[in-house]
């Protein structure tokens, strides 16, 4: 049955329809052509010993695996550079120079790496040092053997920890053959922020990196920046930071240790005491730099906390302590983040 | 207003929300339910409900899952630091038997990754 229209009336109907039917072929188009990025991870178990994850918003499966690849690959190179338990073919690394003391051609990154670490040794008045591998890998051992080393045995070594001894004037020297270099504190951040700055400068938006702790964060999920939980060394999850483009790192007495008669020796050593430092139960570091958030987070953990908070506003970096009776403190800007 | 025009004019709003939520849909898919992914060698190997019980082998790994939580229960490595690792829930936290080349971690709602 057809009714009379009045003129007005028709008019605003059929307004209305072709206002709705612009929306609906719009949202229809949109839905059905835009590539939205859909979230991939991969996870690798053969660089730095440790546990590395990808996680990145791509647009199909092969330009994932692609960057995956590209990813792996580079971790891969780095962590044969900076190995310092085992030596690839002809490729001069870590081993080989604390093995021969000397390297005539040494990959740049290696130089790049020893020289930051020089830096930060006068920056953290020795708290942070490369030149401690020999006193490390003895209690790398201990840890392994679940018993402490001989107090004599790490006094002696420790004698041969002098980062003066790295010469750098023509390739890389050591003028101490007892001494070994060990770039724990250091290797995976460096390592994830270059694999970083490979993926952006081929044009991946969205993505973040773990590498045994190291995050390194690009971009922004779908819905809103990434979400990293920080552990509360007693158990459960203390507190989760929110970031998007920075890197978080913790160091902590829980991740890596070893019980001997009921007390528990952890796996950074107070180049001070050459015992597991006591200052700290974890320190989270967020700082735009992954290789900066690396370093400032073992050195923070082996400092009061007034030496942290100035070595981190130098770096506009902030941080989280916590401390051995379960105390927060956080550096003015960190909740910022939480 | 006439009853076909009123009707055009719900259909046209009923396909209109139909397309917004397809559309929302795909910009914030629902979080999937906890799951422990299993990766050997690099690649996934498994996705295991953290809600349902049961052991799942990977090589000389045993994977058990039990009360929501994902823990190594055996592995054929040398130093048996993968089966010392306490369980794991929450999304973002891994274990790995680097010997074994074996690694579990949590997948779902949560933070991308737990230190």
């Amino acid at each position: 049955m057809c009714g009379k229209v009045p003129l007005q009336s028709y008019y605003s109907q059929t307004y209305i329809m072709k206002k709705l039917l612009i929306v609906v072929f719009s949202l229809m188009i949109f839905t059905a052509c835009e590539a939205v990025p859909k979230r991939y991870s991969a996870a690798y178990t053969d660089v730095f010993d440790t546990v590395t994850q990808f996680t990145a918003y791509c647009g199909s499966d092969e330009e994932f695996e692609e960057y995956s690849d590209i990813l792996h690959d580079e971790l891969l190179r780095l962590h044969e550079i900076f190995d310092i338990y085992l030596t690839y073919g002809d490729t001069q690394n870590a081993c080989m120079l604390n093995e021969n003391g000397s390297l005539e051609n040494p990959p740049p990154e290696l130089v790049e790496l020893i020289e930051s670490g020089k830096n930060w040794y006068s920056e953290t008045d020795g708290q942070l040092n490369i030149a401690l591998g020999s006193v490390l890998s003895l209690w790398h051992d201990c840890r392994e053997n679940a018993e402490l080393p001989d107090p004599d045995m790490l006094k002696n070594l420790s004698g041969h920890c002098d980062i003066e001894n790295i010469s750098m004037d023509n390739g890389i020297a050591l003028a101490d053959p007892e001494m070994s270099l060990d770039f724990g504190a250091l290797a995976k951040g460096y390592a994830a922020e270059k694999a970083a700055e490979t993926l952006i400068g081929l044009g991946l938006e969205n993505f973040a990196i773990s590498c045994g702790g190291n995050v390194v964060t690009h971009g922004k999920k779908p819905s809103g920046s990434w979400e990293i939980g920080i552990e509360n060394p007693d158990g459960g999850l203390i507190t989760s930071v929110f970031v998007s483009g920075e890197s978080v790192v913790t160091s902590g007495d829980y991740q890596r240790f070893v019980e001997i008669g009921g007390v528990r020796y952890h796996h950074i050593i107070d180049p001070k005491t050459l015992y597991p430092a006591k200052f700290w139960r974890s320190v989270t570091v967020i700082s735009k730099s992954s290789a900066e958030a690396d370093a400032l987070s073992t050195a923070l953990f082996c400092m009061d906390q007034k030496s942290g908070l100035e070595l981190i506003k130098k770096h506009s970096a902030e941080a989280m302590w916590i401390d051995q009776n379960g105390e927060v403190y956080r550096s003015e800007g960190f909740s910022d983040y939480e | 207003m006439n009853k076909t025009a009123r009707n055009d004019i719900l259909l046209a709003v009923a396909i209109a929300l139909a397309a917004v939520a397809v559309f929302l849909i795909r910009i914030f898919p629902a979080a999937p339910a906890q799951s422990c992914e299993v990766i050997h060698a690099g690649a996934t190997e498994a996705v295991l409900p953290l809600d349902g019980n049961g052991v799942y082998v990977c090589g000389s790994v045993e994977i058990e899952i039990s009360d929501g939580s994902a823990r190594i229960k055996k592995s054929g490595c040398p130093e048996q630091i993968c089966v010392k690792h306490k369980p794991i829930s929450r999304s973002g936290e891994a274990v790995i038997c680097a010997p074994e080349g074996v690694m579990i971690r949590i997948t779902g709602e949560g933070p991308d990754f737990v230190q």
